[in-house]
């Protein structure tokens, strides 16, 4: 498992980096406007494409880590071995959605690799990329998991499943934390 | 084609597939079956749209400044603050929870982060002085209801971009609400700790310890009037104003009270990004449901739906205000904003419904969902940290919806309350 673990940590240090982006872009376009009177072109692009960076690989993480925002009502009722079984399935869903969103996301990206955005001059393509790679990543990571679970439900051992099925549903409530 | 997707939506959520998978899943299902030949990437284009948008920008600013200073002892200052002002009050400790939770709220726009933050410091303190467990973890839960209410709310943030409402108008309507629930709150626990004769905090209040507590608190007391301030006096925008209060909140915790080491603040910085992600991804799925309902026309058709059973704009908002009330139950308050907002706007909007109100009254009533059993989802936070069985919980928090539920009921009654401040900003 070390390179998807090699590949969640470099996710998250561009989410780092994009908050940072962000943080100080946005800081100077505010500085720029209220102080110096003048105005910082780039800035609310540079912001809003890491913006959309950290969304998607930010979500690829939080696929790995289970924190999605979910309705718990189901994995509440059953058992440790029902959760992973219920798992297994999710995973196996959540598989088929994003080869279909890779593959059409994929498409949208290679059309808007002729598109110029105003301000920054980036081409439009490298921004809606980060959406595929995105899908590509938690198809890999819930394949992964789908694996992993039908490992543990085989060999009757469910703490090598890919969730923690004894954990209580405060965690969970404390990990959505969708405010 | 909507008449796949909402049962195959609900379907997905129910058996736990993420909100946000079950929205691209029953969106991709929709177009797939559509009469009209839509294609496919019609998904990651509406997805992206979402996304690309500035004013969302400040939801991880808002969870940032709560998670530094959680981590850097500013909790513990406005606690400090709390019970130099109300520590005097029967059952001291439940009311510096709702006060210091208030000043909280305040300034991070995260409402289950800060219910965790007081709560893993004040259920200990009240078990501690033999406050009823079950009691003591109904009031940290109630301290938490106002996290979406009271400025800077992300569940504003997300309204107010879904809805294309302004957002420092939403914010201004949340405040006289939002500590006018607090007060309510602190009303009712100081009730029940005189009945059940919990002891008041500190003998008398002493302005010294008043000055002290205060000076203390302050250079963190000044978050609320940079955003606040800057967004009614015009100088920014409520995402600059993000940023320049995490900036400033960055620079109080590690440098001046220097309670938070620098190498601690990367791993912060990483989580609230990874959280939003987890709020935007569903804004992402639920704008492909944006597109279903209005390809399709739904909102006429539930408007006129509405309609056929009352033209009576109070019985409309009223179940209006029950569905958002359910909804807070089941999902997080911004989940249930951007999957209802675009079904319900229309019906608000025909019924000459000032957008802002409904929305402050909406994120009110996902407010009070977070407490309502049996899913609230404060509740189970409480309960994880106190260690205090749901069933006790149940027992105790049926005053604090009964309040709640009258405080809502002036909001309609008298919307003044709501709208002085977001009028004063419209001039």
């Amino acid at each position: 498992m070390g390179l998807l673990r090699i590949i969640d940590e470099a996710c998250k240090v561009i989410v780092g980096l994009a908050i940072l982006v962000m943080v100080v872009s946005i800081f100077g376009q505010v500085f720029y406007r209220t102080i110096l009177d003048s105005y910082l072109g780039w800035a609310e692009e540079a912001a809003r494409f890491s913006f959309v960076w950290l969304v998607f690989l930010g979500s690829a993480s939080a696929f790995r880590g289970r924190r999605h925002l979910a309705i718990d009502f189901l994995p509440e009722l059953l058992g440790p071995r029902g959760r992973v079984v219920l798992d297994t399935v999710l995973c196996a869903l959540i598989f088929a959605l994003m080869i279909v969103l890779l593959v059409y996301g994929y498409r949208l990206t290679q059309r808007t690799m002729t598109q110029i955005a105003p301000a920054t001059g980036v081409t439009m393509g490298y921004i809606y990329i980060a959406l595929p790679i995105s899908a590509l990543l938690i198809a890999l990571y819930s394949f992964v998991d789908f694996f992993r679970n039908l490992a543990a439900l085989m060999k009757g051992d469910l703490s090598r499943a890919a969730i923690q099925p004894n954990a209580g549903m405060a965690d969970a409530a404390l990990k959505e934390d969708g405010a | 084609m909507s008449a796949i997707f909402f049962p195959l939506f609900l379907l997905l959520a129910v058996i736990a597939l993420p909100i946000a998978f079950a929205l691209i899943g029953a969106g991709a299902a929709a177009i797939i079956l559509s009469s009209a030949t839509l294609p496919l990437t019609t998904i990651p284009q509406r997805m992206f749209a979402a996304v690309d948008s500035f004013p969302f920008l400040a939801i991880p600013f808002f969870i940032l400044i709560g998670d530094i200073m959680s981590s850097g002892g500013v909790t513990r200052r406005l606690i400090d603050l709390a019970a130099a002002i109300v520590g005097a009050i029967h059952g001291g400790l439940a009311i510096i929870t709702q006060v210091a939770g208030s000043m909280m709220d305040a300034m991070s726009g995260s409402s289950a982060a800060s219910t965790a933050a007081m709560g893993s410091v004040m259920l200990p303190e009240m078990i501690r002085a033999r406050y009823d467990s079950a009691w003591a973890a109904v009031v940290v839960a109630a301290s938490g209801v106002t996290g979406v209410i009271i400025p800077p709310s992300i569940t504003a943030v997300v309204y107010g971009s879904v809805a294309s409402v302004s957002i420092g108008q939403l914010f201004m309507g949340g405040i006289v609400p939002g500590f006018f629930i607090v007060f309510s709150m602190c009303v009712l626990f100081a009730i029940q700790a005189r009945r059940r004769g919990y002891p008041r905090q500190t003998s008398e209040m002493s302005s010294r310890n008043f000055f002290v507590a205060l000076r203390r608190a302050s250079l963190a007391l000044m978050i609320p009037f940079i955003v606040l301030g800057g967004i009614y006096g015009g100088i920014f925008t409520p995402t600059e104003a993000g940023a320049v209060a995490a900036v400033y909140t960055f620079i109080i915790a590690v440098f001046v009270y220097r309670e938070l080491p620098l190498g601690k603040v990367w791993p912060l910085i990483v989580r609230s990004g990874i959280t939003t992600a987890a709020i935007m991804l569903v804004v992402a799925g639920a704008n492909i449901l944006g597109f279903v309902v209005t390809f399709e026309r739904v909102p006429q058709a539930v408007a006129s739906f509405m309609l056929s059973f009352s033209e009576n704009p109070a019985i409309i908002m009223l179940i209006l205000m029950l569905i958002f009330l359910m909804a807070g139950m089941f999902v997080t308050a911004s989940a249930a904003v951007v999957i209802l907002a675009p079904i319900v706007l229309p019906i608000v909007k025909s019924l000459g419904i000032d957008p802002v109100f409904f929305g402050v009254l909406a994120v009110i009533n996902l407010g009070i969902g977070t407490v309502t059993p049996p899913l609230g989802i404060n509740l189970f936070i409480v309960a994880g940290i106190g260690n205090v069985p749901m069933d006790k919980i149940l027992r105790e928090i049926w005053p604090v919806i009964l309040v709640l539920l009258l405080d809502l009921a002036i909001f309609i009654t008298f919307p003044q309350i709501v709208m002085f401040l977001p009028e004063l900003m419209r001039g």
